[in-house]
């Protein structure tokens, strides 16, 4: 699979950024995505500040195929990228399949700060958007509520 | 032979950007003037030569732009100018060219075919879409809608961008028809699956598509040799490639015969060279400006590569077409043999073309055309519309996926999305966002239709696929540059009539002077009227934003219930109130619920490994997100109002970026959670976010005396910043204190978490069961202390129960049948499970604790006992038991005191009055 960075017109007379966050795909043929995106600055400002707590040194962009693993979507690929607005061709997709992507950091796992939409390829069914909510994450045992319990204190033996 | 080989289905598509500029003699409109002159009146000439036999011959789509500028009164009497000059040109070149026999006969066929052409006009009384209307009702053809102004829809990025391009142009045509279209053409047959509803909802009957719409894992798919049910009562005709490629193939198609005209050799280009009283001939003909440009009149054929070209003979070119009909014939009919193999008993051949190709780049086609309707009895076809062929069916037959298409290079999106033509969608789907938001605010604000229909006219031509196609093919780049960014530009200039809320962007762009559309010619009133009545009432009303990660039907502890009672509350005082939250399961995304605008965030997909704090932003991103989408829409934000830490990042962020007042609700502590004791890395974040919210909030909620002493000492906060407003309760039917209740059911409701203090009820059971016997303890919750709990309740076998979670008619039902529901919490803020034991008129023993000690006073409205200790506990439980009269007494009297005094009613007056000073 290749990942080709595109250039914009030279004359071209529209705006850089809009200032809205989008990441957004679009199927071109059986194997291959056309994606574009714009991160904005308070987004990253927001994740800095309160997930990161320091300055985020590298963006990381991933895409999911979703329909061909049987416990949910598999990252397929995964690529560095420098440019908070930006636009790849994602090219020799070798899954059929649906895909999305995501934008994020590394912090000791991948944090997604963008998703895109699902892209279903030609030749594959039509597919939603594969969310979450954390319960298969380890912490999710023991979120209730407002807080992660840390092991608790002692109770005392039986009775 | 009769016709019984099968069906013969032809779909000509015809169609032309809008290129109507208020300035004459454009390059551009000479396309409209070519194709009228080469291919639309020549195909009423054919159509009106067929006897009528009681089906359409074949299908036809005229798009709405082309239908505008036929319509167009302004191009109508240019169009007229412009065959005359065409006739003056004509007769000239008789006048030149009487010398040579060969060239003045060609010169005198052109004469004669653009008299005929100018007559055929006048007495259609210059509207041959009024003829084809006329066609279609006596039935000899079938007319197919297609969309707005050409949009490649499998780039459109929203569903509703999609219904507006799709609905007016239905709407367009049955302006123009007088009935409502069974077929549609989509523009280069781009097929997304997200137009099937809208054509059901529409009624449209059929759909012609490309060969590769059939790429799906089904290897058991019919050939392209019958149509193909695709759902909701839609048939496609799916194009057969391998005699379409008789006419479309570059190399060997019969319009490259050598006998054929050949089009790129016109006198605007080949005359006028050699002398400057050659160029002085010719010019008079050519653009204004002095570029060159065909006039229509060719003079040689095709001949061959590498060889001087022969001149044109009509004679021989028109006998050829009869050969290529046949021909073609014959290979349809190589086809429809082959049905059998495939179980298709009556086959279906569609053939589906450009009309343009048509007499414009063929000069001969429509001979040829002409020639297989006359033959292709013969080969034992009928020529039928598809409508006509749909309509007959009588089995639907299975339901197909078909897959994202096109019929252009490489059978999908390559022609329109590549390298070359990107960087349009970015900005195009950014106005369709713009718009939608538009019709939010202009649903708001009376007198701004005009803007708005003008700004969805602009959208809709900017989303021509023609600016795209021209691109990837590098013809008149600058042209559809040009026009792709004026359009863009007049869209703004509108929406930023419309309203001073809309963030617009500024770009400079070059503005072409593009004709409006003739009044009702391009109706786009579907995408001013789009189905988001709530949505659009929803964000008329400015209100307060409530953030909470809980809200019904998503609860996991109290803190769901008490937001969304005191919502409905606020709201049934008059307060608008937008809860904004996350979606867990499938609930809908916007719903108004007891009068609350309910918005739910989707959560993006996460893999497990991600931190649980990391969780939380993403959370809040989120929420964020859903929030600022409803202020682009006009929803005017008078008050952010979060609820606990975990929302607290987005309510922040919220409050500074819309300078408005933020007020947070804390009802409970990580510190407090904790007793005090903040040992990891975690707690301590969280406490530091709850400071950091407390400090930054310009007002605190708490739910009693004892949160506001918690709040004021550990985040160091003046007291006439935190206002107590004690948790309601929802009134409720309850039984009679006395009505079947048990005698020694004990009963614990909550979460099993350590400062619930449950394993101090396990120990001050054992005390309990060697005095009553027969007691017997339900712990109705779940939580992270579960097992270790029931690792301690293991010698008490017979006398604990453990319930796990219970929802609230279940929970109403143990609260009616239990002697006693005992609160033994280290740690409870408000305690809305007394309240609710005391609502159902069920004895309480509770913690001396936090909120539980300001609820209950010891032998008034239940008893009390030591946070922590045993024997107290043990003991109130026991006198509790025994004296059954005692305690339902005092059940008596918190039952009435709930009912008077803990109504939400008081506590939202009190709240309300609390915006209200920070509003002003």
């Amino acid at each position: 699979m290749t990942v080709t960075r595109v250039l914009l017109p030279s004359d071209a007379v529209f705006p850089n950024s809009y200032g809205e966050d989008v990441l957004y795909g679009m199927a071109l043929s059986p194997d291959q995505i056309y994606l574009y995106w714009e991160l904005t600055e308070w987004r990253i400002r927001l994740y800095q500040t309160h997930g990161l707590q320091r300055n985020i040194d590298s963006l990381i962009l991933r895409g999911y195929e979703q329909t061909q693993a049987e416990h949910g979507p598999v990252c397929t690929f995964s690529t560095g990228i420098t440019e908070r607005v930006g636009e790849r061709f994602i090219r020799d997709l070798s899954r059929k399949g649906a895909y999305f992507f995501q934008i994020g950091v590394d912090h000791d796992g991948f944090v997604p700060l963008l998703t895109s939409n699902v892209i279903d390829l030609p030749g594959a069914t039509t597919s939603n958007l594969s969310t979450s909510m954390p319960e298969q994450a380890e912490w999710w045992q023991v979120f209730l509520t407002y807080t992660v319990y840390e092991p608790s204190p002692w109770i005392g033996g039986a009775i | 032979m009769t016709a019984a080989r099968g069906k013969l289905c032809f779909v000509l598509h015809a169609h032309i950007p809008y290129v109507a500029h208020s300035a004459a003699g454009r390059m551009e409109e000479r396309w409209f003037y070519e194709a009228l002159t080469e291919t639309y009146l020549p195909l009423l000439r054919l159509f009106n030569t067929l006897q009528e036999k009681g089906s359409p011959y074949l299908a036809l789509s005229v798009t709405p732009t082309l239908l505008a500028m036929m319509e167009n009164e302004e191009l109508q009497e240019r169009y007229v100018s412009h065959l005359k000059r065409q006739i003056e040109l004509a007769g000239r070149e008789k006048s030149r060219v009487r010398n040579d026999d060969h060239l003045f006969r060609l010169a005198s066929f052109y004469h004669d075919l653009f008299t005929m052409t100018l007559e055929q006009y006048i007495n259609l009384d210059c509207r041959p879409a009024l003829a084809l209307k006329i066609l279609q009702e006596k039935g000899v053809i079938e007319l197919m809608a297609s969309a707005a102004t050409h949009a490649f829809l499998p780039a459109v990025q929203t569903t509703e961008g999609i219904q507006s391009q799709i609905c007016a142009g239905i709407q367009t045509y049955r302006q123009s028809f007088g009935r409502k279209p069974k077929g549609f053409w989509l523009p280069e047959c781009g097929y997304d699956a997200r137009v099937r509803d809208v054509f059901q909802a529409e009624g449209i009957e059929w759909i012609p598509l490309d060969v590769h719409a059939m790429d799906t894992p089904d290897e058991k798919l019919r050939p392209c040799l019958a149509p193909l049910h695709i759902g909701q009562g839609i048939t496609a005709f799916i194009r057969n490639q391998s005699t379409s490629e008789l006419v479309w193939n570059a190399q060997d198609g019969y319009p490259g015969d050598s006998v054929y005209r050949e089009f790129y050799r016109d006198i605007g280009w080949d005359i006028g060279w050699e002398s400057e009283e050659a160029w002085n001939y010719i010019r008079p003909y050519l653009l204004d400006n002095g570029a060159r440009i065909d006039t229509g009149i060719k003079y040689y054929q095709v001949t061959g590569k590498g060889t001087e070209k022969l001149l044109y003979n009509p004679d021989a070119a028109m006998q050829r077409t009869v050969v290529h009909a046949h021909h073609f014939l014959q290979q349809c009919g190589l086809e429809a043999d082959q049905a059998p193999r495939s179980g298709i008993d009556q086959p279906v051949i569609t053939a589906m073309y450009d009309a343009e190709l048509f007499g414009h780049w063929w000069f001969e086609g429509i001979e040829w055309l002409r020639q297989v309707v006359l033959a292709a009895e013969q080969y034992g076809f009928e020529l039928a519309s598809p409508g006509y062929v749909a309509s007959s069916l009588q089995h639907p037959g299975p339901v197909h996926e078909l897959s994202m298409s096109t019929w252009g290079r490489g059978g999908y999106a390559e022609v329109w999305v590549n390298a070359k033509n990107h960087w349009m969608y970015r900005h195009l789907h950014v106005a369709e966002r713009m718009l939608q938001r538009a019709i939010s605010i202009a649903a708001q604000a009376p007198g701004t239709g005009g803007h708005l229909r003008a700004a969805a006219e602009a959208l809709a031509l900017a989303q021509s696929s023609d600016w795209a196609f021209i691109l990837d093919h590098d013809t008149v780049v600058s042209y559809a540059l040009t026009r792709f960014s004026s359009h863009l530009a007049d869209f703004y200039d509108h929406i930023e009539q419309l309203s001073a809320n809309l963030s617009v962007p500024s770009f400079s762009a070059t503005r072409e002077d593009v004709m409006a559309f003739p009044p009702g010619r391009l109706v786009l009133d579907h995408a001013i009227t789009l189905d988001q009545k709530l949505l659009n009432d929803a964000v008329s009303k400015p209100g307060v934003f409530m953030l909470t990660w809980e809200y019904p039907p998503n609860v996991v502890g109290g803190l769901g219930r008490a937001v969304s009672e005191l919502a409905e509350t606020l709201a049934k005082q008059g307060e608008t109130v937008h809860v904004i939250t996350i979606a867990r399961e499938r609930e809908p995304a916007l719903e108004l619920r007891h009068g609350v605008y309910v918005h739910r965030a989707t959560m993006p997909f996460i893999e497990p490994t991600v931190s649980f704090y990391d969780w939380v932003v993403l959370m809040n991103l989120a929420l964020v997100d859903c929030a600022l989408e409803l202020v682009r829409r006009g929803c005017g934000i008078s008050l952010i109002h979060g609820h606990d830490w975990l929302v607290s990042i987005a309510a922040e962020e919220l409050a500074e970026r819309m300078e408005v007042p933020l007020v947070m609700t804390i009802h409970a502590t990580e510190w407090g959670r904790n007793q005090g004791r903040l040992t990891s890395e975690l707690q301590t974040r969280i406490h530091d976010r709850e400071f950091a919210v407390a400090t930054a909030a310009d007002r605190i909620f708490v739910c009693s005396l004892a949160m506001k002493s918690e709040v004021c000492g550990l985040f160091q906060l003046p007291e006439d910043k935190v206002d107590v407003f004690r948790n309601g309760i929802l009134s409720k039917e309850h039984s009679s204190v006395q009505r079947r209740r048990s005698t020694n059911q004990v009963l614990f409701l909550g979460r099993l978490v350590f400062e619930k203090g449950v394993h101090t009820l396990l120990h001050a059971m054992r005390q309990v069961c060697a005095q009553i016997p027969d007691v017997q303890l339900l712990i109705a919750g779940t939580g992270p202390l579960e097992s270790e709990l029931r690792g301690l309740a293991d010698s008490m076998f017979g006398h604990v129960d453990f319930l796990g979670f219970v929802g609230p008619s279940e929970r109403d039902q143990l609260l009616a049948e239990a002697a006693l529901t005992v609160i033994p919490s280290y740690y409870e803020p408000f305690g809305l499970v007394a309240l609710e034991a005391m609502q159902a008129g069920c004895p309480v023993v509770v913690a001396d604790s936090g909120g539980l000690a300001e609820l209950v006073d010891h032998m008034v409205e239940g008893r009390k006992a030591i946070p922590g200790d045993v024997n107290s506990l043990a003991t109130q439980i026991v006198d509790a038991l025994r004296d059954q009269a005692g305690s339902l007494r005092m059940a008596a009297y918190a039952q009435r005191k709930v009912q008077s005094e803990f109504s939400w009613d008081a506590c939202a007056a009190g709240i309300r009055e609390v915006y209200q000073q920070l509003r002003v």
